[in-house]
């Protein structure tokens, strides 16, 4: 009824304001200045940021007409965007576009065809008949993210609605039964018209349908109608507009200028001025327009002296923000991408947005249970996971025994987490690749952010130093966890114990020009704690690297980076002062990286790059602590080597397929004295992406990979006790195979996306524990460690919501990890050298994460994780053991039984205020429980002999509810 | 409110620390493999040995005591000669000493073990040189309060690392300055006075049961400086007089010490957040009559020992007065003179004359205190050893 309504208004108002063509002289004269020519600037549209346009057809201009204060302007260069609601029109000298006042423009003609007035944007007329005209209504609204050539990108999804306009109403038709219904009298022939056109009405043919089925019914009513008035019903638009008379022609008091004074304007803007050109990118890359932008950044817009730049400013109704994104547009399979400052209400980590954590929701992706650092992705173990924030590696990702990832949610922009199909660029594990890049400070003003909870505190600050060209962002976080470990009760047993960890991250962006920037990264993250007063263990993570990205022309495009990491840790033990000792171990690494994307070849995207790196690590170094101290300081002699890697990869679509496939070269030189070796060896990257329809694709790939360094480890998590080796002489580097398939389908709206992912993977010289080995100070590390081979398969099913007031996600992964020792003559082998579960090994998974907004205020989100109990060795019997005179466990086979399946929920309720638009502080409260269901959850069962009796206990790390609460705010 | 949020947080750190708990828990455990042999022992060069055969229960079994009955025991040169060791003594908890032939350091043996119808062979095993220990000290520990038993002592090769383990024997002398000649009798639930000589002096000794496995590779070009063997509590009545310790030292192998390092570890408290897991014992005997029998177990060889000692004095243990510590009758709640007997307390009765009369001080002492007033209820001997200045 209100379409109706609105569109009859229009039209009688058409008919008392009559249009008039503008003298060509006005143009001819004014050129740039024309009264049509005045406004904003276009807002910029970047094709890279969007996998589809807001456009009509497409992001070219065309010719066409537009009535503007009434004024018929002809043969105008111009195009719509729905999104936005505007019309941009190109300037006739400088071809600049600039968006006219909507509320001037009558009407618009693009190729001929009419735009009118409809539902609070403009329709397309495509059919203009005598007794009935078929008008044409398109939509584009913002859809979820998804990911275009491994980038983030904004997505937008169309509706189109199509009315027969006949006799004053307007009815919305989309099938043949609506036509029917419509037209009754006509409906054998409508059917037989149809059948013999071969005439589809789903969604793709649509148009093309309605509008063969309109012509041929307006025939049908005119032929019926022989002799009465041809103009009397469905032409009426037309008839309407060819009606307008021009008015008398007043020149816009702004655009009153002399021809003298145009001249004299001109003149000194291109005298005077530097003028800076920005390219307007169409889909694929290519340079649709120019705009010409003066040096002091103002525009040298037509019509007036100079505007600022406006860059982006869509004036959007309504935008969701949406943190899930869609895996059908990326051609990797197991690949999940992530923003964690979109999914801050997620009920993580006792109130905290977590990567880690959040990585830990997704299918595939687990760790050893609570306070575990480390991933275990796949079936694979922690060290066979890379994680890189900002390039630079990160060894151990956690802060306090797993509670906290060590980087700040705040200043991450995006994660990827390459579990399957990993890009030639990326190589040195042999499992996954988490790519956790940070965030840069908006370009003109100045932001903070900061979050007070009662375990720690963080707190950011964006600061455009030189507004667009210098951009500082600085971010920190702590925890107070140590004063108040103090204020608990003896028994607690904690009493004399500390926790406590801090870390600070930085993101200078240098914009130099519209294609070249520079970005420099900065972290450190430490930990410090302690069980008692005579034990600290302490580790550190630090990173700091520098990026030159550039852009040269439409195809081709380079960064390089330059950077050093270092992880350290150093634990004391100083229970006997006379044995006192400190004992600390450290990696260190420069890398430098280079790679080039280049896409001037039609359907191609090649990739080429190099990666190299120096690692250094001192595997141990024992001194001693204290004057007291009897320990020899001693130190193990550095492991040295050389990694470096030259890759090339290209992505070729055609149609409906997506098909990548690189090759790594790489080549490890140890160069530490004694254990010389080289090895080299080619990684093939294989993926496949094929679209069966529009929201249905099928995605395989096949990866290999190699690992030059290995952790050397006893306990089950990554812990500050951890030794990293090198491949050399006598370890050889660990290979991998990992083959994927997977199937996705998300509906029409997006709303909803379903995917199932298979994998099987292979592995070797994995190196793993040997019992009774020592792990630390050991100059012959490598005699001390079994290697094995490793096999893991599994099938991951997941289904999202992607929006809505409920959105989330819900997940099922079966998933086996076996390991058998390499060595089959060696004299003592694990399980006998058959194949058993890898201490990771978790058959089933089920998690889910949900999100309900009961308003824009008020939300409630829940967090659900059950898997299988991991394997752990059991002791099988007792023995008496003459040494140590009592009653021993017996243990055999390694990891024959299982802890008990773990099970938690969390849930947290949110309450965001200052909603409102001029409100610059916006605050969020989170209210939550971890562990909702108090459910004990093992870590771990151990047996203690006691009296001749084996006691079997179990640890928990939260055996109760944990509640939290955060508070959080911007401005 | 500065208080008021100290609280809250205070008790929900509390929830979150206190809530981290250990409890027991009954796994579900196969029970197939009981009945698993396990083998340990350390056959010493022109000495007598002791071989110890486990059997593998059930971990709910509380008799826990399995016996492996009629052994046979042989040692095999690398010539396959093969030769019986006899069996001295069947020792208690499934102990066999034996007697052993002189082995040459030069040759490789096996030991054969026929039992319960199977036989088990170890791999060849070779005597290792034991290696002298430089010196025995000691030292006071005042952030403990123990006295720290330490050994200086060094590889036969320089460089190489090297795995040893030691035994002490400790002798310590007890001084009486007061005495008392009552005790109470159990039979006759009584009282009674000794009309003996008492003496003054006595002289406990103690051989230690454990070994203590340590290594030479956290020490500068292998060199073991003062390393920590034992401590004793300074209050001990090991430092009442004078302390001696004798500490003997062997050379193992790095696959024995790795045995021992496991069963030590996994005889404590595991499954901690940096613990290591546990894991299977490794071994140096296996089933050859029939290969899949599971065994386990570690048989080495050994060298000559080498022994070194040290005095320890009362003033340098810092030892103190342990009469500040009695604990009389009326501190207990018990009345029964027999039921503090059987709780260890011995009656401390001393009399004197007065005008008055006798007088008797009668209080109930803790029976680690006796020593200190009636050497015969305490000591190995009142005969001072050979060794003793």
């Amino acid at each position: 009824m209100r379409i109706k309504l609105f569109v009859t208004t229009y039209l009688i108002a058409l008919s008392t304001y009559a249009q008039t063509d503008i003298p060509s002289i006005y143009i001819e004269k004014a050129k740039d200045h024309s009264a049509l020519f005045i406004g904003q600037l276009e807002p910029w549209f970047i094709s890279q940021q969007w996998a589809t346009h807001p456009y009509w057809e497409d992001t070219k201009f065309h010719e066409g007409d537009i009535c503007f204060e009434g004024r018929l302007y002809h043969n105008i260069k111009l195009r719509y965007n729905l999104f936005s609601n505007f019309v941009s029109v190109t300037s006739p000298e400088k071809q600049i576009a600039v968006t006219p006042d909507m509320n001037k423009i009558s009407y618009f003609t693009i190729e001929g065809k009419y735009f009118i007035p409809f539902n609070g944007l403009y329709a397309r007329i495509e059919y203009d008949g005598n007794r009935l005209s078929l008008i044409h209504y398109r939509k584009k609204n913002i859809a979820p993210q998804v990911i275009v050539n491994n980038t983030f990108v904004k997505n937008l999804y169309v509706s189109d609605k199509y009315y027969i306009y006949k006799g004053d109403s307007i009815f919305p038709v989309a099938s043949k039964g609506n036509l029917i219904k419509l037209f009754p009298d006509y409906k054998k022939q409508i059917k037989d018209f149809c059948t013999k056109k071969r005439l589809s009405f789903t969604k793709r043919d649509r148009d093309n349908a309605i509008n063969e089925c309109a012509m041929f019914i307006d025939q049908l009513l005119c032929n019926n109608d022989n002799g009465h008035d041809m103009t009397s019903e469905g032409n009426y638009i037309n008839s309407q507009l060819s009606k307008l008379l021009p008015p008398p022609y007043t020149q816009p008091e702004s655009a009153k200028v002399t021809d003298a004074e145009i001249d004299k304007v001109l003149q000194t803007k291109e005298t005077v001025r530097d003028i800076i050109a920005y390219n307007m990118y169409k889909d694929g890359g290519s340079i649709d327009s120019t705009l010409f932008v003066e040096e002091n950044n103002t525009v040298a817009t037509p019509g007036v002296e100079s505007i600022d730049i406006i860059r982006e400013a869509h004036a959007l109704k309504e935008i969701q923000v949406i943190g899930i994104t869609s895996k059908i547009g990326s051609a990797q399979t197991g690949m999940e991408s992530f923003r964690p400052a979109l999914m801050k209400n997620i009920p993580l980590a006792l109130g905290e947005s977590d990567i880690m954590k959040m990585a830990m929701t997704l299918p595939g992706v687990k760790s050893m249970g609570e306070a575990s650092s480390g991933l275990n992705v796949r079936g694979s173990s922690s060290d066979q996971n890379l994680i890189l924030y900002n390039n630079g590696i990160v060894y151990n990702p956690m802060h306090l025994f797993g509670l906290f990832s060590a980087f700040n949610a705040d200043m991450v922009s995006e994660t990827k987490l390459y579990k399957g199909g990993i890009p030639s660029q990326y190589g040195g594990r042999v499992s996954s690749v988490m790519d956790i890049k940070s965030k840069f400070a908006d370009k003109n003003e100045w932001h903070a952010q900061a979050s007070i909870g009662l375990l720690t505190s963080k707190a950011l600050v964006e600061a455009p130093i030189i507004r667009d060209r210098v951009l500082l962002m600085l971010s920190g976080r702590t925890t107070y966890s140590d004063w108040m470990l103090k204020t608990l009760p003896s028994k607690s047993g904690y009493k004399n114990g500390s926790a406590d960890f801090w870390d600070l991250g930085g993101s200078l962006g240098i914009i130099l020009s519209n294609h070249h920037r520079i970005n420099a990264y900065g972290y450190y993250s430490h930990d410090n704690f302690s069980f008692t007063r005579e034990d600290e263990y302490s580790y550190n993570n630090g990173s700091i690297s520098m990026e030159w990205k550039g852009q040269y022309g439409d195809n081709v495009s380079s960064s390089l980076s330059v950077g050093y990491d270092r992880y350290d840790y150093n634990n004391e033990e100083r229970t006997y002062p006379d044995e006192a000792s400190s004992l600390s171990f450290s990696i260190d690494e420069y890398f430098a990286k280079g790679k080039a994307t280049i896409s001037s070849i039609e359907n191609n995207k090649l990739t080429i790059g190099f990666d190299g790196m120096q690692y250094n690590i001192m595997p141990g170094r024992f001194t001693p602590v204290g004057d007291q101290s009897l320990v020899s300081a001693s130190v193990l002699n550095n492991d040295k080597a050389n990694e470096y890697a030259v890759y090339a990869e290209d992505e070729f679509t055609h149609k409906k397929l997506t098909l990548t496939g690189g090759v790594r070269y790489n080549i490890f030189k140890s160069t530490t004295p004694g254990k010389e070796r080289t090895y080299s060896s080619p990684d093939i990257r294989l993926s496949m992406n094929y679209a069966i329809k529009e929201n249905q694709s099928i995605k395989g790939g096949f990866n290999t990979l190699h690992q030059f360094i290995h952790k050397v480890s006893n306990t089950a998590i990554i812990s500050p006790t951890d030794t990293w080796i090198l491949s050399n002489s006598r370890v050889k580097p660990q290979s991998g195979m990992q083959v994927s398939a997977g199937y996705y389908i998300t509906t029409n709206d997006q709303q909803y996306e379903f995917g199932a992912e298979l994998y099987y993977k292979r592995m070797s010289h994995y190196l793993t524990y040997r019992g009774g080995a020592q792990l630390t100070m050991n100059p012959k590390l490598e005699d001390d460690v079994i290697t094995a081979q490793g096999k893991a398969y599994g099938i991951e099913l997941q289904a999202k919501k992607m929006y809505g007031k409920l959105d989330g996600w819900i997940s099922y992964t079966y998933s086996k990890a076996h390991l058998r020792q390499d060595d089959l003559s060696a004299a003592l082998l694990v399980n006998g050298g058959n194949w058993y579960d890898a201490d990771y090994d978790s058959p089933h998974e089920f998690k889910f994460v949900a999100n309900y907004k009961f308003t824009r205020r008020f939300s409630i989100s829940l967090n659900g994780n059950y898997f299988s109990g991991r394997p752990i060795t059991l002791p099988t019997g007792k023995f008496y053991n003459k040494e140590e005179d009592k009653m021993i466990p017996y243990y055999t086979d390694r990891n024959a039984s299982r802890l008990p399946d773990y099970m938690r929920m969390d849930a947290s309720f949110n309450v965001e205020t200052g909603h409102h638009i001029t409100n610059k502080l916006k605050c969020w409260w989170s209210f939550g429980v971890y562990n909702i269901l108090g459910r004990k959850n093992a870590y771990s069962i151990y047996y203690k002999s006691e009296n001749d009796v084996l006691k079997c206990y179990r640890l928990s790390i939260f055996g109760a509810p944990i509640p939290f609460l955060s508070f959080n705010f911007k401005f | 409110m500065k208080r008021v949020i100290t609280n809250i947080t205070a008790v929900i750190l509390s929830i979150i620390v206190t809530t981290s708990c250990i409890d027991e828990y009954e796994p579900n455990i196969p029970d197939n493999e009981q009945d698993v042999l396990v083998f340990e022992g350390a056959i010493t060069q022109n000495s007598n040995c002791f071989i110890y055969i486990s059997k593998v229960t059930g971990l709910n079994d509380v008799t826990a005591k399995s016996y492996v009955s009629d052994p046979s025991f042989y040692i095999i040169d690398e010539n396959n000669n093969e030769e019986p060791l006899k069996i001295i003594l069947m020792g208690y908890e499934r102990g066999f000493k034996l007697s052993i032939p002189k082995l040459e350091t030069t040759q490789k043996y096996r030991i054969k073990i026929v039992a319960e119808g199977e036989t088990y062979i170890t791999d060849p095993l070779q005597v290792l040189d034991s290696e002298p220990i430089d010196s025995v000290g000691f030292r006071y520990n005042e952030s403990t309060d123990d006295v720290d038993i330490l050994v200086s002592t060094h590889p036969s090769v320089q460089g190489e690392t090297q795995y040893f383990e030691c035994t002490y024997y400790e002798t310590w002398e007890i001084n009486t300055p007061k005495q008392t000649a009552w005790y109470y009798d159990a039979d006759s639930f009584t009282i009674i006075k000794n009309t003996g000589q008492i003496p003054s002096r006595g002289w406990c000794a103690k051989q230690n049961i454990k070994k203590i496995i340590y290594s030479n590779k956290e020490y500068n070009n292998g060199d073991i400086k003062k390393h920590r063997i034992y401590s004793v509590p300074n209050k001990d009545n090991r430092f009442n007089t004078l302390y001696h310790t004798t500490i003997t030292q062997s050379r193992i192998s790095k696959e024995e010490y790795e045995y021992r390092y496991i069963c030590e570890k996994q005889s404590l408290n595991m499954g901690g957040l940096f613990t290591p897991m546990p894991s299977e014992l490794p071994s140096n005997i296996h089933c050859t009559s029939n290969p899949s029998k599971k065994c386990s177990g570690f048989i080495s060889l050994r060298g000559t020992s080498k022994k070194n000692y040290v005095f320890v004095s009362k003033e340098e243990a810092k030892h103190k007065d342990h009469f500040q510590i009695l604990t009389s009758k009326e501190e207990t709640s018990e009345t029964s003179e027999y039921r503090l007997h059987l709780m260890g307390y011995h009656p401390y009765i001393i009399e004197f004359e007065s005008i008055d009369g006798t007088i008797r001080i009668f209080d109930w002492i803790l029976d680690k205190w006796v020593n200190c007033f009636n050497p015969y209820w305490g000591c190995n001997t009142t005969e001072k050893p050979e060794f003793w200045p």
